[in-house]
């Protein structure tokens, strides 16, 4: 008995190097899903995927931090099949946390550009959303706007409005910052920023926007489909600010739009790892490609092929190309120079 | 043998069973978050460095001026309207009785959410004045203060109630005799609150007043609302951001410690007195105060209370409800989150006061030094933020749970926890919420006299015979009053329920924070909310009866 209460490690250790039978009875015709999208509109393609193939779709909706923990307690007896959340940042992070299994097939190989998937298929996008600058349409033309460094520059001073460092889509941006100038340019960047905004960070990205339309700030940095959403609330005040703001790609005339993906990956003690692999080329072929932009107004993989009009409406961009597992790795990165910055 | 055995009494295998059961349950309970405190003696992770030397000091004072600001203004509201209740006869008396409770059925996080419009049609005009008159600096650093004052205004509407219930009981045992000599001797109601109420009131209030702080230290929601940093936010920050469990786990350790300072505290201000009840003497104030400007004055009170409390942010809940009425589909709501939520809540809320009682019982038959502080681990789960009990539970069960899978040679464990049944889940809710089961039962052991004990077992009852004829009887009402708020608690929780459940389970709470929280989809998360709020009421009127038969039984 000793042995029991010496070591949590070791209890765990021992355990998982033994052979453990489950209860679950392996159902081929299932799939599990540990998901840290909350669309409701995800479900509704998932009792498409249903449908089309008879493969049941179980879903545990958390944030993927908490995700990973619980695969990672859970070990080979996790019921997980596939991993999904809303960063490349985070896909990295269980990559290397060593949760995620290679899964190929040409289908996906095909469907999925190859700057949004890792190279091994630990991973794969099946949305893409881009971080851009939402402007003042009273206050600010659009030729006033360039690129996400002119942000630094003190003519901004008190009208900027961003989020907490702590969301993943800031520390992807700076991420992509940090790989095209460098941890020094992007420490003066994040700092230099963080003196520009109108109030301390605070709230999301739609709340950004509705202090731009309120005229507490003149640009905010924030996802791209929060302006759908604002466009299609059934709050008429948010309808109110949608009208307001304005949608700007920066660096157009560089290296493009920040842009990043909501994305799976199949867990390495996968029991349906082909259902897996199915679901994922359900999610990436053209049935949901089109879904999204209508549903969660994210872009399809190809940014440029979509009919939604809104989508649309804010004109063609070039999209940033590098490859999105940078983003993961420079992650860590990218949260100790806001620390420095006092980006909260 | 433990020593109390020999004192108190005579038949000594009966009461050691209280003992070995109340011991076990510590160790199931406390050992989870024995992950946590080791994390003390480890080396910190990479991230601590920087947690240290930028986040700290940010997080400690964010965390002092809410706990504060909450503990002082639920102080106010909770004692003022329970005093008012109590020695106050004026209009509508009975109704603010009970609505006066109603907000504890609001997760802090819908109450946050119902006061958005302060943020978008107070807050931003304002400081687009002030920025327009003194600049963008100023307008900084007023809407920092301003966001501070309503993220403690809007907690302490949430939480005030856990002290106004504990008030309420706490007064209600005060024999009305010392009430009425403090006005004969010339004091006024208001003076005698604080020369005669309070202070024999004061466990009671504390107690109270220790849940609603221990609720804000762990608030995460309603902090990065409004931009406000404490350990809990940070612990997130660092295992979200930093990648980095290890810290996380050690900014935990110091909430930890943080709380058990605040025991400490508690215990202080409790003193040595002791608080038993005069059962002899008249209990009943013969006839409450009424003077035409103090009733106007409760009125008041209580009416603005209520409606800033609960009235306000439920219309908005039904404004959207009704915004998004034909979407709702109540059929599956009733089938899946409600039926979900009811089942949890049910088993959990019943397993944790059986516990709670078997703690309690087992430290008043064993004053020892080794109970007490078995009671005070069992509360310690209150104060760790709720995924990193979850974390704990994960870690420490999975381990505990294929270990024994392959010690006994049967079928997973891990997968029955987690997978299978929501027993994982009920554990940590077991962590998680001893404490508001415990304070209230502990209190009401404390003030059964110790001369009871002594008569039953005089009288030739075993420890088993005395507690199902003696105490149970006399806790019959902290016991359905710690039922009734742990079934709200759990109903309205939510880290915990978002990473233990199993697959496809959601309930009221999860359903209603995805759809209003992440998707800001206001008007179809509504409903779930309104559910919520609603069952939540219900149990919160069932507390109210039974506060009411105990202060008429009297």
């Amino acid at each position: 008995m000793k042995t029991l209460f010496k070591s949590y490690n070791s209890i765990i250790n021992i355990s998982f190097a033994v052979f453990a039978f489950s209860f679950l009875p392996a159902n081929a015709q299932e799939v599990t899903l540990y998901s840290h999208r909350h669309y409701e509109a995800d479900d509704k393609l998932y009792e498409k995927f249903t449908k089309a193939t008879g493969i049941k779709v179980n879903v545990v909706k958390a944030s993927a931090d908490a995700l990973i923990e619980r695969i990672k307690a859970e070990g080979k007896e996790s019921p997980a099949d596939l991993l999904i959340a809303a960063d490349a940042g985070r896909l990295v992070r269980a990559q290397d946390a060593g949760i995620l299994q290679s899964a190929t097939s040409s289908k996906l190989e095909k469907q999925v550009p190859k700057n949004m998937r890792d190279e091994e298929g630990h991973w794969y996008g099946f949305t893409v959303r881009s971080r851009v600058l939402i402007y003042s349409k009273d206050r600010i033309k659009p030729s006033q706007l360039s690129t996400y460094e002119d942000l630094a520059d003190p003519k901004w001073k008190g009208k900027l409005l961003a989020r907490s460092s702590s969301n993943i889509y800031n520390q992807s941006l700076l991420a992509s910052i940090i790989a095209n100038n460098g941890k020094q340019g992007a420490a003066k960047w994040a700092a230099a920023v963080r003196k520009n905004m109108a109030r301390p960070p605070e709230g999301s990205d739609r709340d950004q926007m509705r202090a731009v339309a309120a005229g507490i700030g003149d640009v905010a940095i924030a996802n791209t489909y929060y302006v759908g959403l604002l466009v299609n609330s059934s709050n008429p005040k948010d309808r109110e600010v949608a009208e307001k703001v304005g949608v700007f790609f920066p660096n157009q005339s560089g290296r493009g739009a920040h842009v990043n993906i909501s994305g799976g990956g199949v867990v390495k003690w996968s029991k349906n790892k082909a259902n897996a692999i199915k679901l994922l080329e359900f999610l990436t072929g053209s049935e949901a490609q089109n879904q999204f932009p209508v549903t969660t107004y994210e872009f399809p993989l190809e940014v440029s092929s979509t009919d939604s009009p809104l989508l649309k409406s804010w004109g063609k961009f070039k999209a940033d190309s590098l490859a999105l597992s940078e983003l993961g790795k420079l992650n860590a990165e990218a949260v100790k120079v806001f620390a420095l910055a006092n980006w909260k | 043998m433990p020593k109390g055995l020999l004192n108190i009494n005579n038949q000594r295998f009966s009461s050691f069973w209280w003992w070995l059961s109340a011991a076990f349950i510590a160790v199931v309970l406390f050992s989870p978050l024995t992950v946590v405190l080791s994390s003390l003696f480890k080396a910190p992770g990479e991230g601590w460095e920087l947690i240290t030397e930028y986040l700290l000091v940010d997080y400690i004072l964010g965390t002092i001026i809410m706990t504060l600001g909450v503990g002082l203004t639920a102080l106010f509201l909770g004692v003022g309207s329970a005093w008012i209740i109590t020695v106050w006869d004026f209009p509508c008396k009975r109704f603010f009785s009970l609505a006066l409770l109603m907000p504890m059925a609001i997760p802090t996080y819908v109450m946050a959410f119902g006061y958005s419009f302060v943020k978008y049609d107070i807050r931003d005009p304002l400081m687009l004045f002030i920025k327009n008159n003194w600049g963008a600096v100023i307008m900084s650093q007023s809407n920092e203060i301003f966001n501070y004052g309503l993220a403690i205004l809007i907690l302490s509407f949430a939480l005030y109630p856990y002290v106004y219930i504990a008030a309420r009981v706490g007064f209600s045992e005060i024999s009305g005799t010392y009430i009425e000599n403090s006005r004969l001797l010339g004091r006024g109601l208001f003076r005698s609150m604080f020369s005669v109420g309070l202070p024999l009131a004061r466990p009671a209030i504390v107690g109270g007043l220790l849940l609603a702080v221990l609720e804000v230290m762990n608030e995460y929601g309603a902090m990065t609302y409004y931009g406000i940093e404490t350990l809990t936010t940070g612990i997130f920050v660092s295992w979200t951001d930093l990648g980095d469990k290890d810290s996380a786990v050690r900014l935990a350790a110091v909430a930890m410690v943080f709380v058990l300072l605040l025991i400490a505290i508690e215990r202080l201000l409790r003193g040595r007195a002791k608080f038993h009840a005069h059962r002899s003497s008249s209990n009943n104030l013969s006839g409450p105060t009424r003077t035409n400007a103090g009733a106007v004055m409760a009125f008041l009170f209580c009416f603005i209370l209520f409606t800033v409390s609960f009235a306000l942010p439920v219309i908005n809940l039904c404004i959207d409800t009704l915004h998004g009425w034909e979407k709702s589909k109540l059929t599956d709501l009733i089938k899946g989150p409600l039926i979900d939520s009811f089942i949890v809540s049910s088993i959990g809320c019943l397993g944790i006061v059986i516990a709670a009682l078997v703690i309690s019982y087992a430290a008043r038959l064993f004053p020892t030094i080794f109970m007490k502080s078995i009671t005070k681990l069992c509360m310690l789960g209150y104060a760790v933020p709720g995924a990193v009990v979850a974390i704990s539970i994960l870690v420490y069960f999975s381990g505990m749970g294929s270990f024994l899978s392959e010690f006994l040679g049967f079928g997973s464990l891990t997968s029955l926890f987690f997978t299978l049944t929501p027993a994982g889940l009920i554990i940590a809710y077991f962590v998680r919420f001893m404490t508001p089961a415990l304070a209230p039962i502990e209190a009401g052991m404390i003030r059964i006299n110790a001369s009871m004990d002594e008569a039953s077992s005089m009288l030739g009852r075993s420890s088993w015979g005395s507690f199902f004829n003696v105490h149970l009887p006399l806790l019959r009402f902290p016991l359905f009053g710690a039922m009734i708020v742990l079934f709200v608690d759990i109903l309205k929780e939510l880290p915990l329920t978002l990473v233990l459940r199993p697959p496809n389970i959601e309930t009221l709470a999860t359903t209603s924070y995805g759809l209003i929280q992440k998707e800001e989809r206001i008007a179809d998360g509504s409903f779930p909310a309104l559910i919520l709020v609603l069952t939540g009421t219900l149990a919160v009127l069932a507390l109210h009866i039974l506060i009411r038969k105990r202060i008429v039984n009297k």
